[in-house]
C-alpha cells in the first residue's frame, strides 16, 4: 500500500526513557488494529527522542519546537509540517502541548488538522493545583495538597502535612521526602527542573492504581483499563504492571471522566488507603499513558476508540479487559549515524523510512 | 472449630489453577499454594464449612484430625492477612509475585 493512500497520523510524545512518554504505545496500539494500512509521522521535540530514531515505530518524523518556546512558533512549524506531509489525524501526547492546541481549536480546524481535546474548562479543572476541588465534585477522596512557592511556604506545608510528604512539579515528576531538609532539596531540583508553583501533598500509604480511560466528550466513559503498578522507577512511573477488574477503581474514573465530560485519552491515577481502604484521587493526566499499549493487550484498544473519534466514526464497543495481563517494560538501544542527527537538526525532519532502508 | 465463617465474596473472584497458582483479579496480586491450600481453598469457594473441608483434607492426606483443624486455622489467618476474606488492602503479600 502507497503511504499516500493510507491514513496518515501524526502522534508526538516519542521519547522512550526514564519517564517514558505515550506516543510510542498508542502508534504500537493502532498498528496492532490497523497493520500497514496507517502511515506514521513523528512529532519530536528533541533531536534524540528515542522513537524518532526507531525505524519500525515511524514512518517519518519532524521536530518541532515545544509550545513553550511561543504559540506561534510551535503552530508555525505544525502547520509547516502538515503542509509538507499532510497528516490526517494529530494524536498529542503530552500535558504542555493541550493548553496551546486547546486555545487554537478554531485555527488548528480551519488549516485542517484534526485532533480530539477536552475542552479548556475541563483541562483547568484537572489540573494538580485544581484537584481537591475536582475530587471534591466527584465525591472522591484526595490527599490534602498545598501550593508551595517558596521555601518558607514548603516549610509551611511540611508543618501541616508532616512527614513523609509528597512534593510535586507542575507537570511531571514528584518526590517523596522524609525531612525538612529533603523537602528544600527536593523543592530546588524540581522548581530547577519545572518552575514554580510546586505542590506539596499529604502522603497516603497504600497500592496505587492506574486507570487509562476514553470519554467522549458527552460525559460517557467508553471504554476503560486498570492495573496495579508491579514495578517502579526512581521516578515512580511504572515499569511494570498487570491489569486488574475493580468496579471500585472503574466507578470512580466514571464519576470523574463524567464530572469534566472528558474528551479524548486520559489517565486516572488512584491509591487504595492501607488505612481503611478508601480509594485517593492523586492525579489525573490529559492524556494516555506511556503504559497504555496494556490495555490494548487486554482486549481494550483505547488508541483505536480515540482515532475514530478524530475520524468523526463510531468509538468501538468495548468488552470487559482481561484481568492478569502484565507488561515489564525492556530497554534497548536505538542506533544512528551522524548524517541521521544532521538530517533532524539542519532540516528539522527524519527520511522517511522507505529512504532509509 | 471456633473460627466464625470467613466472608467468601473475595474468595469467590479468585482464580486457582491445578499446580496451586493463585491469582486475584482485583488486585493484581498472586500467590502459591500448597496441594493441602487448593484443597482448603477450593472447599472455601464451594462455601463449604469448616468441617465439611477439613474432612476432605482428612481423606486425601491421612493426617490428625487437630493438625488439619489447626492448618485450617492457620491458613484463614493469612487469608485474612492478605485481605482476601473480610477485610481488603492488608499489608502487601509476601509470596507476591511479578
Amino acid at each position: 500500500m502507497s503511504s499516500t493512500s493510507r491514513l496518515r497520523i501524526a502522534v508526538s510524545g516519542l521519547h522512550l526513557g526514564e519517564n517514558c512518554q505515550p506516543g510510542p504505545g498508542v502508534i504500537e496500539s493502532l498498528r496492532e488494529a490497523l497493520g500497514d494500512s496507517i502511515h506514521v509521522i513523528g512529532l519530536a521535540y528533541d533531536a534524540l527522542d528515542s522513537g524518532l530514531h526507531c525505524r519500525n515505530l515511524v514512518d517519518e518524523a519532524y521536530l518541532l519546537p515545544y509550545p513553550s518556546v511561543g504559540v506561534d512558533a510551535y503552530l508555525n512549524r505544525l502547520f509547516a509540517i502538515h503542509a509538507e506531509c499532510r497528516f490526517d489525524v494529530f494524536i498529542p501526547c503530552l500535558d504542555v502541548e493541550l493548553p496551546v492546541l486547546v486555545a487554537s481549536t478554531k485555527e488548528l480546524g480551519a488549516r485542517g488538522v484534526r485532533f480530539v481535546a477536552p475542552t479548556a474548562d475541563a483541562l483547568a479543572r484537572r489540573s494538580k493545583d485544581r484537584l481537591p476541588e475536582l475530587a471534591h465534585a466527584c465525591r472522591v477522596a484526595t490527599p490534602e495538597t498545598l501550593t508551595v512557592r517558596d521555601v518558607t511556604s514548603l516549610a509551611n506545608a511540611g508543618l501541616r502535612l508532616g512527614f513523609p510528604m509528597v512534593v510535586k512539579g507542575p507537570y511531571y515528576e514528584a518526590e517523596i521526602v522524609y525531612s525538612a531538609a529533603e523537602a528544600i532539596l527536593a523543592f530546588h531540583r524540581l522548581s530547577a527542573r519545572w518552575g514554580l508553583p510546586l505542590l506539596a501533598q499529604e502522603f497516603v500509604v497504600g497500592e496505587e492504581y492506574n486507570v487509562v480511560a476514553l470519554g467522549d466528550g458527552s460525559g460517557d466513559m467508553r471504554g476503560a483499563v486498570s492495573m496495579r503498578k508491579t514495578m517502579l522507577t526512581k521516578l515512580g512511573k511504572a515499569w511494570g504492571g498487570m491489569t486488574i477488574l475493580d468496579e471500585d477503581l472503574t466507578d470512580t474514573a466514571a464519576r470523574i471522566v463524567r464530572e469534566l465530560k472528558w474528551n479524548g485519552g486520559c489517565e486516572i491515577e488512584l491509591m487504595r488507603a492501607r488505612k481503611n481502604n478508601q480509594i485517593y484521587l492523586i492525579e489525573f493526566n490529559p492524556r494516555f499513558p506511556a503504559w497504555v499499549r496494556l490495555a490494548t493487550r487486554a482486549g481494550v484498544n483505547l488508541p483505536l476508540g480515540l482515532l475514530n473519534m478524530a475520524l468523526g466514526r463510531a468509538i468501538p464497543i468495548y468488552s470487559v479487559p482481561r484481568s492478569g495481563v502484565w507488561y515489564i517494560r525492556h530497554a534497548s538501544e536505538a542506533f544512528g549515524e551522524i548524517a541521521d542527527l544532521e538530517a533532524v537538526l539542519s532540516g528539522g525532519r527524519r527520511r522517511p523510512r522507505e529512504s532509509n532502508s | 472449630m471456633k473460627e466464625t465463617p470467613p466472608d467468601i465474596q473475595r474468595l469467590r473472584v479468585l482464580a486457582l489453577s491445578e499446580t496451586g497458582f493463585v491469582f486475584d483479579p482485583r488486585t493484581g496480586h498472586s500467590y502459591n499454594v500448597n496441594a493441602v491450600g487448593i484443597m482448603m481453598l477450593e472447599g472455601l469457594k464451594a462455601g463449604l464449612s469448616q468441617e465439611e473441608i477439613c474432612s476432605n483434607v482428612r481423606k486425601s492426606f491421612k493426617t490428625g484430625d487437630a493438625e488439619i483443624e489447626e492448618d485450617l486455622s492457620a491458613f484463614l489467618r493469612i487469608l485474612k492477612e492478605h485481605g482476601l476474606t473480610d477485610t481488603r488492602g492488608a499489608d502487601s503479600p509476601k509470596e507476591s509475585v511479578l
